[in-house]
């Protein structure tokens, strides 16, 4: 099963890609709290429910300007 | 509403009272938000003479519609007042994630009115609006006091979520250089600080779980997409994380445009590659605000036994004015009165201009040791940051420094030796290096200030013939941008050339209320207008719009801006007339009409 994990390391909790996911899944609203990902609560990785990676190409992934996201599988 | 969410929480201390109004939506489209707003609702509601520190002057947060629109730089909220230290309008800028979060909460503008008998925070759950009590926390710091009401708060993951903006011990003691905080961040000029103390404020805590909703969210992700391209290409991704602003201290220096010794000089031996030996020896760590990758703010520790701690910062202007401008190049001392500030709530810019202004009022003869209780030269690090402490809590001297570096001049005799304007103390680049920012500083409406046009570091510096139309126009770009919400570490810094096809779209995308280029600097020239209407009002003149004798006759002695002053007479006419103000500095009737601010204009 696919994952999207984050380097916390690389992290720098901008929330960008908390905003891309509202964005595209909450009719059109920004709203962290709405996300699919949560940043600013260390997990070891990021297991959300209701989160298909947009297909196969994540949107948050895309948003990272840290490079702190990627999809990992297994 | 779109982008905006289109709500006001007026919140009457006094009587401990509240209200929620709707926004007007042709006035958010007039004055977008942020700066715009707030000063427009200032200029309706408050008599332009009240005293500052009285129940009648009000103190708003605002946000605008791009803040927590996620749009990477949309952090960005105002505050606004009349400020006790300019007794002119004072909009103060803050990042972090305490904007964003009120407007998830649901709110565009909180306007905080009267003064409550005892001490009290303001708390913002969604629609569960208190106020508090803070006797608790009257005294604490502003660390101490985020983390003690986060404390209170039993969910830790509400704690974290929650954001909070606090005065220190200097608010409190109405400092008139006293900021507000949140998170390392500060509201810093203008002594906003000093308003929310007199007000009994302490803070207001914030947590929001509604949305911003964006009117074209195609067109608004298709930006979005574009700016982070570009971002991701440019050479400050890299370097901004490094480094923040700590580079503008070895590249003002290089100019000779670095404030040193009270503005005597614009050079400092030793300070090439600050940032390196600043990043080697006391960083901990980078953070950021919401919706931007820049990490520009940097969390540091000094090791020095004698000025050891932990904190933020400080910033290029926060070093130069703590630093050199006071003759100090001890890093540790500066970084160490650099936290002080931040944990008593004032200014950096304003305590290291006021402390660098007693150094020269001492080392002149004008001021007595005896009143001090130190000998006060230019480099005496150690008085610096115990006057820096005794500055926030008005202890012996500090009483005297906590009116200003413009006060204290005038009580020993010598207002000339004063480095600011409109009673504000000079931010960290010194005038005579850069006409255009010279101009800038005696024309801004809040005092002297590097955030209301742009220094370009480029051949035109010394240059006056054609300087006041161009800071005209960074002037009115820049107020939209301030009333938008947007930072201007990305909308602003001259090496973001697309900055000005990009944040009109974007307020076009989230707002869908008709912006273009043109309209918004347009609507930036009516908010620039109606603050000068305002100071007019509070009795401010043209004789309000000038800079120290020393920085227009005292040539710079050494440097590479040496023998420079301010040419302020060969700009100052021509900066009147392309903004279509008479020989005054008075707006004309027809530009006043041109703007919609006819009814404003009635004196």
């Amino acid at each position: 099963m696919a994952r999207i994990k984050i380097d916390h390391n690389k992290c720098c909790e901008c929330c960008l890609c908390e905003i891309v996911c509202s964005l595209q899944y909450n009719e059109n609203t920004v709203n962290p709290k709405k996300s699919r990902i949560a940043v600013l609560f260390r997990k070891p990785d990021i297991d959300i429910i209701g989160c298909d990676h947009c297909g196969d190409e994540p949107q948050c992934i895309k948003a990272c300007l840290s490079e702190a996201l990627a999809l990992a599988v297994g | 509403m779109h982008g905006w969410i289109g709500k006001i929480l007026r919140v009457d201390l006094t009587r401990g009272s509240y209200a929620i109004e709707d926004l007007d939506p042709s006035m958010a489209k007039s004055f977008i938000g942020g700066r715009g707003l707030a000063s427009k609702l200032l200029f309706d509601e408050v008599d332009a003479k009240v005293d500052p520190l009285s129940p009648g002057n009000t103190l708003t947060f605002a946000t605008g519609p791009l803040t927590g629109s996620g749009t990477i730089g949309g952090s960005r909220y105002m505050i606004v007042t009349k400020s006790p230290l300019t007794m002119a309008i004072a909009c103060s800028n803050i990042g972090g994630y305490f904007g964003p979060e009120l407007k998830f909460a649901g709110y565009d503008i909180v306007i905080l009115e009267g003064r409550a008998p005892d001490p009290v925070y303001l708390s913002i759950e969604d629609d569960h609006v208190e106020i508090k009590p803070a006797e608790h926390l009257w005294g604490k710091t502003t660390v101490e006091t985020e983390d003690r009401i986060r404390s209170e708060i039993g969910d830790p993951r509400k704690a974290k979520e929650t954001q909070i903006a606090t005065i220190g011990p200097a608010g409190e003691n109405l400092v008139r250089i006293a900021c507000i905080m949140h998170a390392g961040h500060a509201a810093g000029r203008s002594g906003v600080g000093a308003v929310m103390g007199a007000k009994h404020l302490k803070a207001v805590a914030v947590r929001g779980t509604k949305g911003v909703a964006i009117a074209d969210a195609d067109s608004f992700k298709e930006l979005l997409a574009t700016l982070s391209d570009k971002i991701r290409k440019s050479p400050a991704l890299e370097r901004r994380p490094l480094y923040g602003t700590w580079t503008g201290i070895s590249r003002a220096n290089k100019f000779g445009v670095l404030a040193t010794r009270n503005f005597q000089a614009g050079y400092l031996e030793g300070l090439d590659g600050t940032e390196k030996v600043l990043r080697e020896k006391f960083f901990v760590k980078s953070h950021t605000c919401f919706s931007c990758p820049f990490q520009e703010f940097k969390t540091t520790r000094v090791t020095d036994p004698e000025f050891q701690g932990e904190g933020e910062g400080p910033e290029w202007e926060s070093f130069g004015l703590l630093g050199p401008d006071c003759g100090i190049s001890n890093f540790a001392a500066i970084v160490k009165a650099n936290y002080l500030c931040n944990e008593l709530g004032m200014d950096t810019i304003s305590a290291g201009g006021t402390i660098a202004c007693a150094m020269e009022l001492y080392e002149r003869g004008l001021l007595p040791a005896d009143d001090i209780g130190y000998q006060l030269n230019f480099g005496n690090e150690k008085a610096m940051v115990e006057l820096v402490k005794r500055l926030g809590l008005r202890q012996g001297f500090g009483d005297i420094l906590a009116e200003g570096a413009y006060r204290l001049a005038e009580k020993y005799g010598h207002p000339e030796f004063f480095m600011g304007a409109k009673k504000q103390e000079f931010p960290g680049f010194h005038p005579q290096g850069f006409q255009i920012l010279a101009l800038g500083y005696a024309t801004s409406n809040r005092g002297a200030c590097h955030l209301k046009n742009v220094a370009y570091y480029d051949e035109t510096r010394f240059e006056t013939a054609g300087q006041a139309a161009i800071a005209k126009t960074d002037q009115d770009y820049i107020a939209a941008i301030d009333s938008s919400g947007l930072c201007h570490a990305i909308y602003i810094r001259d090496f973001f050339p697309w900055r000005e096809e990009i944040a009109p779209a974007l307020l076009e995308a989230a707002t869908g209320a008709g912006y273009g280029k043109e309209s918004m600097l347009l609507t930036g020239e009516r908010l620039w207008n109606l603050e000068r209407l305002f100071n007019l009002k509070a009795g401010l003149t043209a004789r309000d719009d000038t800079l120290p004798k020393r920085i227009l006759e005292e040539p710079m002695p050494e440097g590479p801006s040496k023998g420079q002053v301010v040419r302020l007479g060969e700009m100052l006419p021509e900066y009147y007339e392309v903004r279509g103000w008479d020989e005054n500095g008075v707006p004309t009737a027809e530009k006043l009409a041109e703007l919609g601010l006819s009814q404003e204009g009635v004196r």
